[in-house]
């Protein structure tokens, strides 16, 4: 008896852990819809463009690159300037596209990444947020080497624009232009 | 093993208190902003949106824009319920208040420093001190004081346990040295040190991901604890392969090798030489994560000496760590970083082979805000302990399982169930662990 009481702890914990899911469900994440709960762009209409400060020497990114920019694994363009981030805050449809589409993670894991990278060394800083679009556009153009996904209609003439590489298997086909 | 006096509970409270983390945990579990999404309702106003506590919010009108000028500041801390199935040395710890600042000082050039205030004396220590050049993804040269990277868990976790998916480091990098409270203590492998290393994208093999780390390290002043206490060493040299596939974002196998000569003890002419080569396997997808890890260390030891002190003796100097996490050291030392008691030691000469591996698994429920993320980790050790006189290995399995909630981005709740086989001892660990 005794041991089975002592035993029973492990078993405890494992109980919480195979409790833990359904009760306290509320549906799973819906990728056709932003954190907000707006619909995302119509397929046939890719509604956001990728934008870089002007001293950003490319005319065109892959999806490769993206994820690798979100990811903190490439840290500079050819040209040697260091590459900033730029997100719009937990809620907004771009800041979904970075994390879910692009880094394919959820907003929590995205966090933590991050602040795990700066941790580890592997980044000096990270992501640099920004409140609306407005912001993220005004960031990106002071910000030498700053990248930053914004609605087509946000993006400034001024501003520079990246291409997204056509890639019909990714998500981000659709989205991005 | 010596286990620590700890303050029991009252005898009449002594049966509620295995059932405090498993209530707290329930209640947490129950409380309906868990469940909630925290993402505001719909609005046409973006101003209205509020700002969740992630990264932090920016004008494009602040002075402070370039990265020349920005410092970072960061910080974890932990608190630690520990409850043995025997109610013997019941433990309520607070863990460490650790600090991180970066900077870039322009041109490539950036710093890093981490320090950690450790209960109960609060003493500030330097835990990495790091001056980086990276002109390139393919190139970085780092300077200063760092972790060893002999394993991929204590590279990527370091001192942060909000990190960790779960509430405990694996034995072989454990911080608790020598074996404290139920903790085996069987902590292998350096934790840091000294010296410089360079690391980077290997730029021919970019597209595969392959990455390089290699280094030279000298005058450190922890080592392996293969026999229970602190060894410093005089010099390391280390170096690292993995690969991350781009295909494969969560995806790193790794392998590493450590070459590590310790001081001598006083008497002896030749410090021991240690080979340590280590393998690991990590997907951190959260769905799921995974990471299997193992290391072997071979000790060769050239000289016997006769120790004045026994092994409990020596091992009884090292402070107490409440929550078995948290280890770092806090001997006297010499002018050579060794310590006092580690200068007693007996060593017989031979050929001594340790080796541990550790499987954890995990996984995040994707269900609601995603917040829970039951894990399990089972750890096999075994280890030749010179100090004993017998070169029968001690071999220890450990088995734990788990559940961490993210009660928000940046603040964790870990209840996890331990099984140590060695002292037939169970424990339940209850870790808060925050990220600022």
């Amino acid at each position: 008896m005794v041991r089975l009481v002592r035993h029973g702890w492990a078993l405890a914990a494992l109980l919480c852990c195979a409790s833990s899911g359904a009760a306290w469900a509320d549906g799973d994440a819906d990728p056709t819809r932003d954190a907000s709960g707006a619909e995302a762009p119509d397929a046939e209409t890719p509604a956001y463009v990728v934008i870089v400060h002007p001293t950003v020497e490319r005319e065109q990114i892959t999806v490769d690159e993206l994820r690798a920019i979100a990811l903190g694994r490439q840290r500079y363009w050819k040209s040697g300037a260091p590459i900033q981030l730029v997100l719009e805050v937990q809620g907004s449809a771009t800041r979904a596209i970075w994390v879910e589409s692009i880094a394919r993670m959820s907003p929590v894991q995205f966090v933590h990444y991050w602040i795990g990278a700066t941790f580890q060394g592997r980044a000096v800083t990270g992501p640099r947020a920004v409140q609306g679009s407005r912001s993220a556009v005004q960031l990106v153009a002071a910000l030498p080497g700053a990248i930053g996904i914004v609605p087509a209609e946000a993006a400034e003439e001024a501003l520079k624009q990246l291409t997204v590489s056509p890639d019909p298997s990714s998500p981000l086909h659709s989205i991005v232009r | 093993m010596q286990l620590r006096p700890h303050a029991n509970p009252p005898l009449l409270w002594r049966p509620v208190v295995p059932l405090m983390p498993l209530c707290a945990t329930l209640l947490t579990l129950a409380h309906p902003a868990l469940a909630q999404d925290e993402a505001p309702a719909a609005s046409t106003s973006e101003a209205a949106r509020p700002a969740l506590p992630d990264f932090p919010i920016e004008s494009p009108a602040t002075p402070l824009l370039t990265p020349s000028s920005r410092l970072d500041l960061g910080a974890f801390t932990d608190i630690n319920l520990n409850v043995p199935t025997d109610l013997e040395g019941v433990n309520v710890g607070i863990g460490q208040v650790v600090v991180h600042a970066r900077a870039h000082l322009g041109s490539g050039f950036s710093t890093f420093g981490e320090f950690t205030l450790n209960s109960p004396s609060w003493d500030v220590r330097v835990e990495r001190l790091i001056f980086d050049w990276e002109p390139s993804d393919a190139f970085k040269l780092s300077v200063g004081r760092m972790h060893s990277p002999v394993t991929w868990w204590n590279q990527n976790f370091h001192h942060g346990v909000w990190l960790q998916t779960t509430a405990t480091r694996p034995q072989m990098i454990s911080f608790n040295r020598g074996g404290t409270g139920h903790s085996p203590g069987a902590a292998l492998l350096e934790s840091h040190f000294k010296g410089a290393r360079i690391s980077g994208l290997l730029p021919f093999l970019d597209r595969a991901g392959l990455r390089y780390l290699a280094g030279v390290a000298s005058g450190g002043d922890d080592s392996g604890v293969r026999d229970g206490v602190t060894v410093p060493y005089a010099f390391m040299t280390f170096a690292n392969l993995a690969l991350e596939p781009p295909d494969v974002p969560f995806l790193r196998v790794g392998i590493t090798g450590n070459y590590v000569v310790d001081y001598p003890l006083p008497n002896q002419k030749k410090g021991a030489r240690t080979l340590e080569t280590g393998a690991h396997i990590a997907y951190t997808s959260d769905r799921p994560e995974l990471i299997v890890e193992g290391v072997m260390t071979t000790d060769h030891v050239a000289e016997s000496k006769r120790s004045p002190l026994s092994n409990e003796q020596t091992t009884s100097s090292l402070p107490t760590d409440m929550s078995g996490t948290h280890m770092s050291g806090g001997h006297e030392t010499t002018s050579t970083g060794m310590s006092t008691s580690t200068m007693q030691r007996a060593v017989p000469a031979g050929s001594y082979q340790s080796g541990a591996l550790y499987a954890q698994v995990a996984w995040r429920i994707a269900r609601g805000k995603e917040r829970f993320k039951p894990y399990a980790r089972y750890e096999y050790t075994t280890l030749q302990h010179p100090d004993h006189g017998s070169k029968d290995p001690e071999v220890w399995h450990i088995v734990m399982a788990g559940l961490r909630v993210d009660l928000t981005n940046r603040i964790a709740l870990k209840t996890e169930g331990v099984r140590y086989t060695d002292t037939d001892t169970n424990v339940l660990n209850m870790q808060l662990s925050a990220a600022w």
